[in-house]
């Protein structure tokens, strides 16, 4: 039988945990000096007491009480209801610089363990917390007696069944668990926090190193701490496996032939990419899309990150959507801003928030590219994915743009390519002196699209696909060459190409993508 | 010596706050223990010895079990025991230990 787990409470870390820390054992949370342990060590006793009724004493061993409390007194975590009810019982040891502590002689830390343990059995405890037992090793000439120490005191721990968080500090990003081998004593589990520079930006993860007895799921994950409810992982493809994959097709046009392109739509848990270089037409795209999510009675949200949601409207107008209506009917809800240095983390959380508040069945992110021009390939594939997961897992269809440079448009290396569903292709396409604009399904996940380049026009009558655009080439590498004899023995010499008029059945070309 | 036999297990049959005192009034010692062990019985003689034969007198001991009251090592914020605090004016001079390290004791309580 697998040992009971007692929860967090905090947004993500139960996943990867699988319900929690071990119940009466002890978990170290490692960490850099703001990592932000101390922060997760408090969430959690804090949403033990709140949510579950499980009371707990927090021992502070460096920063006062007060200090402590005030730090995390914006938090909306009800911690200071919590001690004020007597649901958090505070034993203050911190070091205070009118105390001097000398040593003579041999020395064990059963006054603490005494104090401790009178604490939980006053008021019936199941959690405890000491911040942070690094703090206590300068105190003493001997760091052995020290480990010792904290050995037995987790000993006590153990014995009293509490389930106890331990934070300490550690020197390097990427050194030892932690400055003084606290892990060995510690050592049922142990977290550890990141916070390297990436990119000149802070990058905060949480690794679960061991989980002593039970299983976990490993490797580093992302988390922001939020200035309401704090720590929050970002959601990985994890939450895909509880997903049941839908069947129903939607519509992402409005009777333009696009959907007809894709093989009757698209499914309805599908992510969407549009990649095209400027002016192709991606956001009239995106407001087909929403237009044809209005008309099946569906309600859009709309990421509107390189313009003014005054400037959208007026540009659905233009291609003759008016959708201000849905603006005031509540069907629609466009959120324009552009975002900022500070972190995609965040961004994912505050985009997932407003996914929960408003529930849309659809989600245009419009464009991709203004928040890829500032971060790391790995930010942003995490980014992705766990939007598209979250959408995923609410059923909830999404279209991203993504703006690529150069008149032929090209996919090739994006890291998007693999993770969505759908991909459409944008292109300007200069045949017969004339310069013309292009679409290309290269990949439609569980519907049997077209292969061809198919021409684009923009009316006031929305997008619509005209015949098979012939005679070019260099699709995919971008580099648009004509097609000088149109055979297939010419194809595998330009590497990637999709050439007119191939049998659809070879999907040959979903492969590559 | 028969008196102070008695009075050592005395305080060990209350197991509860012992003061023992000269009568006349002088510096004020508390040593916190945490049960009755080796440790915490070495630390005692070696206090009272202390107090006997070192410090002045009309020096008071208080011999302080956080078994019998845990609630008493939040205001010296006892961690680590045994502790022998000198209660004074002011600033609260600690040591921690057995006080087998009686140079390092003296020391520490400013003789």
């Amino acid at each position: 039988m697998p040992h009971p787990k007692a929860p967090t409470g905090i947004t993500g870390l139960d996943e990867l945990t699988l319900g929690g820390f071990p119940v009466g054992r002890s978990t170290l949370v490692a960490g850099t000096s703001g990592s932000g342990k101390t922060v997760l060590a408090l969430q959690a006793l804090a949403s033990a007491a709140r949510d579950l009724g499980e009371r707990g004493v927090l021992v502070t061993l460096e920063e006062s009480a007060d200090e402590l409390i005030r730090n995390v007194a914006s938090f909306d975590w009800a911690i200071q209801e919590a001690i004020d009810s007597g649901d958090i019982l505070i034993l203050d040891y911190s070091m205070t610089p009118t105390t001097d502590v000398l040593e003579a002689g041999d020395f064990d830390f059963r006054g603490l363990l005494t104090r401790i343990t009178a604490a939980v059995r006053q008021i019936d405890a199941r959690r405890v917390v000491f911040d942070s037992v690094g703090s206590l090793f300068p105190s003493f000439a001997d760091p052995h007696a020290v480990r010792r120490e904290l050995s037995r005191l987790m000993s006590g721990m153990r014995e009293l069944g509490v389930t106890t968080l331990v934070t300490a500090e550690r020197v390097d990003e990427f050194g030892p668990v932690s400055r003084h081998g606290v892990e060995d004593f510690v050592a049922d589990s142990v977290v550890i926090l990141r916070h390297p520079l990436d990119q000149e930006t802070r990058r905060r993860t949480l690794e679960v190193l061991k989980v002593r007895g039970a299983q976990h799921r490993k490797g580093e994950r992302p988390f922001t701490i939020d200035p309401l409810r704090g720590i929050e992982l970002i959601p990985h493809s994890a939450i895909e496996d509880a997903h049941v994959a839908s069947t129903e097709r939607i519509a992402i046009g409005n009777g333009g032939g696009i959907d007809s392109a894709l093989g009757e739509g698209i499914l309805r848990d599908s992510s969407i990419l549009v990649s095209g270089s400027t002016g192709t037409g991606k956001t009239t795209l995106a407001i087909d899309y929403v237009s044809a999510g209005l008309t099946a009675g569906e309600s859009c949200l709309y990421f509107c990150f390189e313009e003014s949601s005054s400037q959208l409207l007026r540009n659905a107008r233009s291609v003759g959507h008016d959708l201000d209506g849905a603006v005031q009917d509540g069907k629609l809800r466009v959120v324009a801003q552009y975002p900022d240095r500070s972190s995609l983390e965040d961004l994912l959380l505050d985009m997932r928030r407003e996914v929960a508040e408003f529930a849309p069945r659809r989600v245009v992110v419009d464009s991709l590219s203004a928040l890829e021009r500032f971060t790391s390939p790995q930010q942003f594939h995490e980014f992705v994915v766990g939007l598209l997961s979250y959408l995923k897992a609410g059923d909830i269809s999404g279209l991203f743009t993504t703006t690529s440079p150069g008149a032929g448009g090209s996919f090739a290396g994006h890291q998007m390519s693999t993770v969505v569903d759908v991909l459409l292709l944008l292109r300007y396409v200069e045949s017969d002196g004339v310069v013309r604009r292009g679409l290309h399904v290269l990949k439609s996940r569980g519907g049997d699209h077209a292969h061809d380049i198919r021409e684009i026009t923009v009316s006031k009558h929305g997008l619509q696909l005209g015949p098979t655009i012939r005679e070019v080439t260099g699709i995919l590498s971008g580099i648009i060459m004509p097609m000088p004899v149109p055979t297939e023995q010419l194809a595998p010499a330009i590497a990637g190409t999709v050439i007119e008029e191939r049998p659809a059945s070879t999907g040959a070309d979903e492969a590559r993508a | 010596m028969r008196e102070a036999h008695a009075r050592a297990r005395d305080a060990r049959q209350r197991l509860d706050v012992v003061s023992e005192s000269t009568g006349i009034a002088g510096p004020c010692l508390r040593l916190y223990i945490a049960g009755r062990t080796t440790l915490a019985n070495r630390a005692i003689a070696n206090a009272r010895a202390l107090v006997r034969d070192h410090l002045p007198e009309g020096t008071s001991l208080e011999i302080v079990d956080l078994e019998d009251d845990p609630i008493r090592a939040d205001e010296h914020r006892v961690l680590a025991t045994p502790m022998l605090v000198q209660i004074g004016d002011g600033r609260a001079r600690s040591i921690v230990g057995d006080l087998s390290d009686l140079t390092g004791a003296l020391s520490g309580l400013g003789y």
